[in-house]
């Protein structure tokens, strides 16, 4: 069925018209849902490890005690990636994480003191994250999202990014 | 006809309202392409609230979303609903007095940028009316001690108006009000790019004839109506580039009435003024060196009063005359060093100077209280480590240490233990010392009524706090606080020279809810129990109880319509004093909202749309109290560029 029989293409044009400007009319945001955005999004532009069927549930693990930030990140639960549902839940030793989001230079010392660093895409939220074997650190410069990446941590835990990604990067550590 | 219908089809973006939901953010947020992501600045409230909810300490965050929301056009109308808060208005000039947690002014702190708004003679300036609020980005109040990070004068709490600054301001705006009292204001805000650095601008000019209340009668005997007219200019530049920032602010109160003199005589020719000016320079560097931090400022500011046409003077009837001036300056260094595994230890010092100059007095009938010209120097070191004492607790030792030339020295400890109780539950345990430095009157300053005291002790006080922070839902958040605050050495002039004498104790209870009901609509409320000693030294004129209840509804896309109940309980009168106490009032305001476009706006407001007959403590001698102002409006429109 062809769009285009109900919608002659002048309309559509002009209703794409419409709504690009209300999408890059969004010039503000709360911190804990553009930080779970940015975090989803490098979830996007990641290869992970194969480490399960393509329909087993991603599990994403927040290291983290600020409750909007947690009610933030479980919001993403609902919203599925490469057709694989997400599963958003506090971080534990003993949980098999996919992704890490990490708080605190403490957070990010209980996790590695317990079980070493791992295998698994791990995003800190405080300065020298990636100097402490972290893959994106994740930073607000001015009111703006900022990220860098470290390439050999990435590739140690089997992660590959995409160059879109990598562009965007403020620092890259390689 | 394409045209028209696509800018139809632009017409309904939804333009944001409020402060929405959360599923919401994330749903705007979810198309943006990843260039679009990093572009998007985070919301100064949320992004200060974060910070604020982690602080040690009990705190309240008011936006500038919250101020365009609830129509206030001066900072003390916004001061009104904060839980503990009680914005007293003097007979004199109709001043603002702001007591917090039952404690008088001079116990609260009041910072604009960081730098205290103090001064030697007046505590805030004696014509000083509060700042208009189109010049406010948002305002930080921490609700308790905080002289261990501020140094004197914060036993009650601290109050930081943080202006519209460079970098910061994203639109540009200019706006006209007009309205009862023939009242009007226009602003302007910019900021722009300037070889590299970024520019802001703020202005506002205003003028109102006051709300001329009827004194019947006054000291005299003499009914008449009181001049409280006044006109204000306030214009603000600032520069910041790499890690520096440069403010420059400049104040003005022209033909200020003071309406009636302190003896409680109508004065209706008296047209006061004053004007101030400030400048500061802050270097603030997160990455200086390897696991350092570093932030210096350097301030000047020189106040200036005079009382114009003079004051009238109790009798015979002729006038008096006061001009007098302050010079400030200070200096402030710390460092914050993160190389500690789970500490964040920060280190500092700094320097305060305040010098009064160009005291004129001309009192015909009794040239017998010169005012001294004195000056006091302050010198201060602290301390402060925040340390990670396990994933879900921390723990925030700091000490000051500050020496004054005049009255000696004070040091002030405070310790605050947050947990993160559980994924929506924080708990805090705050412990604090405070003090306040003895003010010139009481230390150097001769009247009629008192003795000064040169050997006075800084007032001293000592805070227990017990507070919770519950998310109770993604849309409803609750917080509750209990606290113990007790003030010794308290210093009084009851006996006619100014001593040390006994304490002060209060127990209070405040507790806030805020219900974003529907992405469109939200409700908030506080409510502030207190329970004070039955002492002398309780503060005249402060309710026990207060409740504030606010609705914010954005009932069709671009309408928001706010409505806000303020009711104060009874307050009591000095010992002495023969009238029945104050008794409860409640004030209701209410602003209606219309976004046109992304360029205008407009707004009107009712404040008292009751029509309350509501009063403030007066005078003993006086028979009747202050009348506060009855219904009145305003209508504005603001057009951002």
């Amino acid at each position: 069925m062809r769009l285009s029989r109900f919608f002659p293409r002048r309309i559509l044009a002009l209703l794409l018209a419409a709504w690009l400007p209300c999408a890059a009319a969004i010039e503000e945001a709360p911190e804990p849902a553009l930080r779970a955005v940015l975090f989803y999004n490098f979830l996007k532009f990641a290869e992970l490890p194969a480490n399960g069927a393509p329909e087993q549930p991603l599990s994403i693990c927040v290291a983290a005690r600020d409750p909007e930030l947690l009610a933030a990140m479980r919001r993403l639960s609902e919203r599925p990636l490469r057709g694989r549902p997400l599963v958003v839940r506090a971080y534990d030793a003993a949980a098999d994480c996919d992704a890490i989001y990490v708080e605190s230079r403490a957070r990010w010392q209980a996790i590695v003191n317990g079980a070493g660093a791992p295998r698994a895409l791990t995003v800190g939220a405080y300065a020298g994250f990636v100097d402490e074997g972290g893959i994106i650190e994740l930073s607000f410069d001015r009111g703006r999202g900022r990220f860098d990446i470290n390439q050999p941590a990435a590739r140690q835990a089997g992660i590959r990014f995409s160059p879109q990604l990598l562009r965007l990067a403020r620092r890259l550590i390689d | 006809m394409h045209k028209k219908l696509a800018l139809s089809l632009l017409m309904l973006c939804p333009l944001p309202v409020l402060g929405a939901a959360g599923d919401a953010d994330i749903d705007r947020l979810m198309p943006l392409s990843l260039e679009q992501l990093v572009e998007v600045d985070v919301s100064i409230s949320t992004y200060s609230k974060q910070q604020m909810s982690k602080a040690p300490s009990v705190v309240s965050l008011i936006t500038a979303e919250d101020i365009r929301a609830t129509g206030a056009t001066n900072l003390m109308d916004v001061l009104r609903s904060v839980p503990g808060v009680y914005v007293k208005q003097n007979l004199f000039a109709f001043r603002p007095l702001i007591t917090l947690r039952g404690a008088p002014g001079n116990n609260v702190l009041l910072m604009v940028n960081g730098a205290p708004m103090r001064d030697l003679l007046w505590s805030n300036g004696i014509y000083w009316k509060g700042l208009p609020a189109s010049i406010i980005e948002r305002i930080e109040i921490i609700r308790g001690p905080g002289s261990a990070l501020f140094g004197a004068d914060a036993s009650a709490g601290v109050i930081n108006v943080i202006t519209h600054t460079a970098a910061p301001i994203k639109h540009s705006e200019a706006g006209l009000r007009a309205g009862s009292y023939d009242s009007q204001a226009g602003w302007l805000r910019h900021g722009g790019n300037w070889n590299g650095l970024d520019v802001g601008v703020t202005a506002e000019l205003s003028t109102t004839d006051g709300h001329r209340p009827t004194i019947s009668p006054d000291r005299n005997g003499d009914t008449g109506k009181a001049n409280y007219a006044w006109d204000n200019q306030d214009l603000r530049f600032s520069l910041a580039g790499g890690h520096w920032r440069l403010l420059a602010d400049y104040q003005r109160q022209d033909d200020v009435g003071t309406g009636l003199n302190g003896a409680g005589v109508l004065d209706p020719l008296n047209e006061s003024d004053s004007r101030q000016y400030g400048l500061a320079l802050h270097y603030d560097n997160p990455g200086f060196a390897p696991d350092w931090g570093l932030n210096a400022v350097a301030r000047y500011r020189d106040v200036k009063y005079s009382s114009g046409n003079g004051f009238i003077t109790l009798a015979p009837p002729t006038r008096e005359y006061l001009d007098a001036a302050e010079r400030q300056a200070g200096l402030e260094l710390s460092g914050l060093y993160t190389g500690l595994r789970g500490h964040a230890l920060r280190i500092g010092g700094g320097a305060a100077w305040n010098e009064t100059y160009g005291v004129r007095q001309v009192n015909p009938p009794n040239p017998a209280f010169p005012i001294p010209e004195q000056s006091r120097r302050d010198l201060y070191l602290f301390l402060q480590d925040v340390w990670s004492l396990a994933d879900d607790w921390e723990l925030t030792a700091g000490l000051r240490y500050d020496e004054f030339n005049d009255f000696g020295s004070a040091t002030t400890p405070r310790l605050a233990l947050v947990w993160q109780t559980s994924e929506r539950l924080t708990s805090k345990l705050l412990y604090a010392e405070a003090f306040r430095a003895p003010s010139y009157q009481e230390l150097y300053f001769q009247t009629a009524a008192n003795t000064p005291n040169p050997n006075l002790e800084p007032e001293r006080s000592r805070t227990w706090e017990l507070a919770f922070d519950y998310l109770a839902s993604d849309r409803l958040k609750l917080g509750l606080n209990l606290y113990r605050f007790k003030r010794t050495d308290l210093i009084s002039g009851s006996g006619g020279t100014f001593q040390n004498f006994g304490s002060f104790t209060v127990r209070g209870l405040e507790l806030e809810a805020r219900w974003q009901a529907t992405p469109s609509l939200l409700f908030g409320g506080n409510l502030t129990l207190l329970d004070q000693d039955d002492s002398p030294a309780e503060d005249v004129n402060v309710p026990d109880e207060a409740l504030h209840l606010r609705m914010d509804w954005a009932f069709r896309p671009r309408w928001v319509w706010d409505v806000q109940a303020h009711w104060f309980g009874r307050r009591s009168l000095p010992a002495g004093d023969p009238r029945d106490e104050l008794g409860s009032y409640s004030l209701v305001d209410t602003t209606l909202r219309y976004r046109h476009d992304r360029n205008w706006e407009f707004a009107v407001s009712v404040r008292n749309l009751l029509d309350e007959d509501a009063w403030d403590y007066s005078s003993k001698s006086l028979p009747n109290n202050l009348p506060l102002p009855e219904r009145n409006f305003y209508a504005e429109v603001r057009y951002s560029f």
